[in-house]
C-alpha cells in the first residue's frame, strides 16, 4: 500500500532577506526514489536540511511518517543523510562509522555487529572494518557514508548531491548502485542534484525546483515528455531553443517567425498575434536527412560539426537564417552525414513545447 | 644572484641567533648562577646545589608553591571551560554582533596587568567588602586566561569541520554525546593547549595576584618580597626550577606534536 | 524539560556566549567602573571617602611630576614598541617564509621564555647589566671602565623591556605571515617591484593587522610596568607604572591610584582605537563573517 512517507506543508524559509524555500508543498511516497532537481541557489540543499532538521522553517509543517517533527531536533527524527563531501569522522574506523547511528539509538552489540557485516557485503567493501577515512579513496568514502546511512533503516534517507565529488567513471558506477540500494531496503530515498541525467537515471519521481518554488512534480518521463513550464523544458534533457513572435494562429497550431523563417508550434494557452513564444524542441526529437517527407516543420541548413558522444552523435546544423541547432542522432542511424552537407532538419509540430512565459 | 640571496639570508639567520642568545643567555645564567657559590662573580665556576637545599627549607617555599598551584589550576578550569564555550557559540552559529562579543572575549588582553590587580582589589574590597583571598585572584587570573583560551581554540576551531557534528545529529546523536564522542577527539589540542597557557601565566602572575592576595603567599609574591630585601641566590634556584618546569612541559608538547602522537586539527585531504 | 528550553535557538547561543560575557563583566569591566568612579573621591588616611571632585585628575594634567612620568612612559614603550618591530619583524618574516619544517621548534623556542615568568629574568638583567654584574665585572677584569650608560638608566630599562616583550612581537607578526600568500611577491617582482617597494606595498599593508597586534601588546605592557623600571632604571628611571604601584602601596592613596588607573587605561584605548582606525578590512584582504 502506498503511503505518503514524508510529507511537507507550505514550508517557508528565509535567511536576512533571501527567501530560499517559498511556500512547498511535498509528499514522498513509501519505496520511491525521489529526485530534487534544481540549479545552484534553488533552495534544494535547504529543502533537504528542513526535512533533517537541520534548519527549522519559519513557517510550514514537516510530517514523517504523519507525525509532525517540524520542531524536532535531528537526532528525534530517525532519518539518515548522506553528503556531498562524505563527512565521515576522521577519528573513528570506518566500522566505528557505520555503526554510529546504531549505537544512538541504543542496538546491542551483537545487532550492531549483525548490521555491520550484512552492510558491508551490501556496498562490497568487506574486511574494511579497521581502516579510517584517510586511508580510502575517494568511492570507498562515499559507499561508507551511504552505508552510515543505510544501517539503522532510517525512515527516508536524504542524499545530498553525493556523486559530485567523484569522477566521471565513479559516478556512472555509482548511480547504478546507488538505485540498488534504494531497492534492496525498500525505505524512500530523497536525492538532491543539479546535475538532470543523474536525476534521470536513477529517480522515480522528479521535483523541478528553481527559486525556492516547485516547478513541476511528478514522474520522471512525464516531465521530460510534457513539462509544464519554458524552465522545465529548457532544464531537463537538452533542447533547441527557438524565440519568436506569433505571426499568425491556426485552427491547432501557432505560426512564428524565427528570424524570417516560419515554425508551427502547439497551441499553448494565451497565446495572442504579437506575444512572444519560446519553443523547446529535445535534440533527439529532430529528424535528420537529404530529403525529408511529410514532416511539417522542416527547413534547410549546412552540416557545421558532428560531435561523438558514445551512443549518439550530436550534429551542428546551420539554417539559412544563421541560427544554429543541435541534432542528435543514434549512432546505428543510417544517414550518411559529413562537414558541409546541405540538408534538412524537421520535427512534427507536437515534437516541439511552446509556452510564452 | 644566487650569493645575493645567499647572503640576503645569512643576515637574517644571524639575526634569528642573536635573538636566541639575547633572550636565552639570561636564563641560562640564571640557571648557572643557581649553582654557584659565589653569585657576584661565579667565576671560576664552583659549583654547588646549597642554594636548592635553601630554598627547599625557605619557609615560604612550600607554602608560595602550593598556592601558585591552586591558583593556577583554578584560573586554568575556569579560562578554559569559559573560552571553550565563548569559542563554540561564536563559531557554530549564525547570528549579529559577533563584532561585541570578540571585542569583550579580547578585552583582557588590552588592559594592563597591574590595572586588573588594581581594579578588582578595588572593586572587591569596597564594593563587594570582601577581603583579598585565593579565590578572588583565581577569578581576577581568570579573565586573562579566558582571553589566551578564547584565541588558541579559535585557532582549531576555524579548521573543524561542522559537518560532522550535523552528521552526529542527524545519525541521532544528542548534543552532549556528539561533543564527547565527535568534536572533543578532534579539538582537545586546544583545550589542553588554552589549560596550559592559562596555568602557566597565572603560575608566574604577579601584578594581578599581588593585589588580590593579601597576605598569601604565592611563588611570584614570595619572589617579590625577597628582591626587597636584595637578591638572594635561592630566587636562583627556584627561578631554575620553573624554568625547568617550562621547558620540560614544552619540550613534550613539541614531541608529541612532531611525531604525531598529538595532532592539530584534521589532516588535511 | 530542559531540552524544551533549548530547541530555543537564541537560548542555545546565549548558553555558549553569554557565560564568558557575564563573567568579563562581572569580574572585569564593573571593577573598571568601579575605578573610575573611585577615581573622582578622595582618600584620607587609608580609607576612601564619596566625596566627588575632580581634584586628582587636575593634580594628573597639572602638576608637571606627574605629565613628565605619563609622557617619559609613552615616548619609552613607543621606543621599545619601535625597536621590537625593528627586530622582530625581519625574523618574524624569516622564520614564516624560511623557516619550513623547523617552525614549530623556532616558534617554541621564541615563546617559551616569556612563560618563565618575569620578575626573576628582570633581575638577572639587573645582574648582567648593573655595576656589579656579569658585563661591568667582564670589563673590569680586563681593565676597561664599566659601561656607564647601562647601568640603571632608561636604556637598561628600554633593553629590559624589549627582552620581555619582543617575543609577543615575533608571534604577532609570525602569525600573520603564516596567512600570507609569499607568491603575490613573486608576482609584483614580474611588473617591476624592486625588493623594498614589494614589501612596502604588499607584505606590508596585508600583514598590518597582526602589526598593530604586536606593536599593542608591546606597547601596553611597558606603559604599565613597574618592575623592569625599578630593578634596571635607577633612580632616575621611575616610569609612570612605579608611581602607580605606589598609590596602592606606600602611600595608600587609593582615590588617586585610581585615577592614574584610568588615565592608564584611556591611553592605551587611545593607542588601540588610533591603531583601529588604520585598519581598513576590505583592503587586508578579510572576508565578512
Amino acid at each position: 500500500m502506498e503511503k505518503t512517507v514524508v510529507r511537507l506543508e507550505q514550508v517557508r524559509k528565509t535567511f536576512g532577506r533571501v527567501v530560499a524555500v517559498d511556500r512547498i508543498d511535498l509528499g514522498v511516497k513509501t519505496g520511491e526514489f525521489f529526485a530534487v532537481l534544481g540549479p545552484s541557489g534553488s533552495g534544494k540543499t535547504t529543502l533537504l536540511r528542513i526535512i533533517a532538521g537541520l534548519e527549522t522553517p519559519d513557517q510550514g509543517r514537516v510530517l514523517i511518517e504523519d507525525e509532525d517533527v517540524t520542531l524536532y531536533p535531528p537526532y528525534e527524527r530517525y532519518t539518515g543523510m548522506v553528503f556531498q563531501e562524505f563527512a565521515l569522522f576522521p577519528h573513528k574506523t570506518v566500522a566505528e562509522n557505520i555503526i554510529f547511528p546504531l549505537r544512538m539509538q541504543g542496538h546491542l552489540k551483537d545487532e550492531q555487529e549483525k548490521q555491520l557485516k550484512w552492510v558491508l557485503n551490501l556496498i562490497k567493501l568487506p574486511g574494511y572494518e579497521d581502516r579510517f577515512p584517510h586511508q580510502l579513496s575517494g568511492g570507498e568514502k562515499q559507499r561508507v557514508a551511504l552505508a552510515r546511512g543505510l544501517v539503522s533503516r532510517p525512515k527516508v534517507l536524504m542524499l545530498d548531491e553525493p556523486l559530485a565529488n567523484l569522477d566521471r567513471e565513479l559516478r556512472k558506477e555509482m548511480e547504478v548502485e546507488v538505485r540498488r540500494f534504494q531497492l534492496e531496503l525498500g525505505i524512500p530515498f530523497i536525492y538532491v542534484t543539479h546535475n538532470q541525467e543523474e536525476a534521470l537515471t536513477m529517480s522515480d519521481r522528479l521535483a523541478l525546483i528553481k527559486d525556492g518554488s516547485l516547478v513541476q512534480v511528478g514522474d520522471k518521463l512525464e516531465i521530460y515528455n510534457h513539462p509544464k513550464t519554458s524552465f522545465a523544458a529548457g532544464f531537463v534533457g537538452s533542447s533547441n531553443l527557438f524565440e519568436g513572435e506569433i505571426v499568425e494562429i491556426e485552427d491547432d497550431a501557432f505560426v512564428m517567425d524565427y528570424k524570417d523563417l516560419k515554425i508551427r508550434t502547439p497551441k499553448c494557452e494565451g497565446g495572442q498575434k504579437g506575444d512572444t513564444v519560446k519553443l523547446f524542441v529535445k535534440t533527439e526529437h529532430m529528424e535528420l536527412g537529404k530529403q525529408l517527407k511529410g514532416i511539417e516543420n522542416t527547413m534547410e541548413g549546412i552540416v557545421r560539426d558532428s560531435i561523438f558522444k558514445g551512443q549518439y552523435v550530436d550534429h551542428i546544423i546551420e539554417l539559412k537564417n544563421k541560427a544554429v541547432i543541435t541534432v542528435s542522432r543514434n549512432i546505428s542511424d543510417r544517414v550518411q552525414i559529413k562537414r558541409e552537407d546541405m540538408v534538412q532538419v524537421g520535427w512534427n509540430i507536437q515534437a516541439g513545447h511552446a509556452f510564452t512565459d | 644572484m644566487r650569493t645575493r640571496a645567499v647572503r640576503g639570508l645569512i643576515w637574517q639567520e644571524i639575526m634569528l641567533v642573536l635573538l636566541y642568545v639575547f633572550l636565552y643567555f639570561p636564563i641560562f645564567y640564571i640557571i648557572y648562577l643557581s649553582c654557584a657559590r659565589n653569585s657576584v662573580w661565579p667565576f671560576p665556576p664552583d659549583f654547588t646545589l646549597d642554594w636548592y637545599r635553601r630554598l627547599w627549607i625557605m619557609s615560604d617555599f612550600h607554602v608560595g608553591l602550593g598556592n601558585s598551584i591552586l591558583i593556577s589550576a583554578g584560573t586554568a578550569v575556569i579560562a578554559m571551560i569559559l573560552s571553550m564555550m565563548g569559542a563554540w557559540g561564536l563559531m557554530k552559529y549564525r547570528f549579529r554582533y559577533k563584532g561585541f562579543f570578540i571585542s569583550v572575549y579580547l578585552l583582557p588582553m588590552f588592559i594592563a596587568h597591574i590595572l586588573i590587580g588594581v581594579s578588582t582589589l578595588m572593586f572587591n574590597r569596597n564594593v563587594l567588602h570582601i577581603q583579598a583571598n585565593i579565590y578572588s585572584a583565581i577569578v581576577a587570573n581568570a579573565t586573562y586566561g579566558i582571553s589566551f583560551g578564547f584565541l588558541i581554540i579559535l585557532a582549531q576551531l576555524i579548521r573543524y569541520n561542522w559537518q560532522l557534528d550535523e552528521v552526529a545529529a542527524v545519525f541521532g546523536a544528542k548534543p552532549w554525546r556528539s561533543f564527547v564522542e565527535v568534536t572533543l577527539p578532534n579539538i582537545w589540542p586546544a583545550l589542553f593547549g588554552a589549560f596550559l597557557v592559562s596555568f602557566i601565566l597565572a603560575f608566574n602572575n604577579f601584578d594581578v595576584s599581588f593585589y588580590n592576595l593579601g597576605a598569601t603567599p604565592t611563588l611570584p609574591t614570595v619572589t617579590w618580597g625577597t628582591l626587597r630585601h636584595g637578591i638572594e641566590p635561592e630566587l636562583y634556584a627556584l627561578s631554575s626550577l620553573i624554568i625547568a618546569f617550562v621547558l620540560l612541559t614544552l619540550g613534550v608538547l613539541y614531541f608529541l606534536i612532531r611525531f604525531g602522537w598529538v595532532r592539530i586539527g584534521i589532516p588535511e585531504k | 524539560m530542559i531540552s524544551r528550553v533549548f530547541r530555543n535557538r537564541r537560548v542555545r547561543i546565549g548558553f555558549f556566549v553569554l557565560p564568558a560575557t557575564a563573567y568579563l563583566f562581572v569580574f572585569l569591566i564593573l571593577p573598571m567602573i568601579s575605578i573610575l568612579i573611585f577615581s573622582f573621591w578622595r582618600t584620607e588616611r587609608y580609607v576612601l571617602i564619596p566625596d566627588w571632585n575632580v581634584h586628582n585628575y587636575v593634580t594628573i594634567f597639572t602638576q608637571w611630576a606627574y605629565i613628565k612620568f605619563l609622557l617619559k612612559s609613552i615616548t619609552m614603550a613607543s621606543f621599545v614598541s619601535a625597536i621590537c618591530l625593528l627586530y622582530g619583524y625581519p625574523v618574524a618574516y624569516f622564520v614564516a617564509k624560511e623557516g619550513g619544517r623547523y617552525r614549530l621548534i623556532l616558534l617554541i623556542l621564541t615563546a617559551a621564555p616569556f612563560f618563565t615568568g618575569t620578575l626573576l629574568r628582570i633581575t638577572a638583567m639587573q645582574h648582567i647589566l648593573g655595576p656589579i654584574g656579569l658585563l661591568n665585572m667582564f670589563l673590569a677584569n680586563i681593565g676597561l671602565a664599566p659601561i656607564q650608560v647601562l647601568m640603571y638608566t632608561n636604556l637598561s630599562s628600554s633593553i629590559g623591556f624589549v627582552y620581555l616583550w619582543i617575543p609577543f612581537m615575533i608571534l604577532a607578526i609570525y602569525l600573520s605571515l603564516l596567512n600570507f600568500d609569499f607568491e603575490l611577491l613573486e608576482v609584483a617582482k614580474i611588473y617591476g617591484a624592486k625588493p623594498f617597494r614589494a614589501f612596502w606595498e604588499i607584505t606590508w599593508p596585508l600583514n598590518w593587522v597582526g602589526t598593530v597586534v604586536g606593536l599593542v601588546m608591546v606597547f601596553i605592557p611597558t606603559l604599565a610596568d613597574n618592575a623592569t623600571p625599578l630593578f634596571l632604571g635607577g633612580m632616575f628611571g621611575k616610569l609612570y607604572g612605579n608611581i602607580l604601584f605606589n598609590q596602592f602601596g606606600e602611600s595608600g592613596t587609593w582615590a588617586m591610584g585610581s585615577a592614574m588607573g584610568v588615565v592608564l587605561f584611556l591611553v592605551c584605548f587611545a593607542v588601540i582605537a588610533a591603531f583601529g582606525q588604520t585598519i581598513n578590512l576590505k583592503r587586508m584582504g578579510y572576508f565578512g563573517g
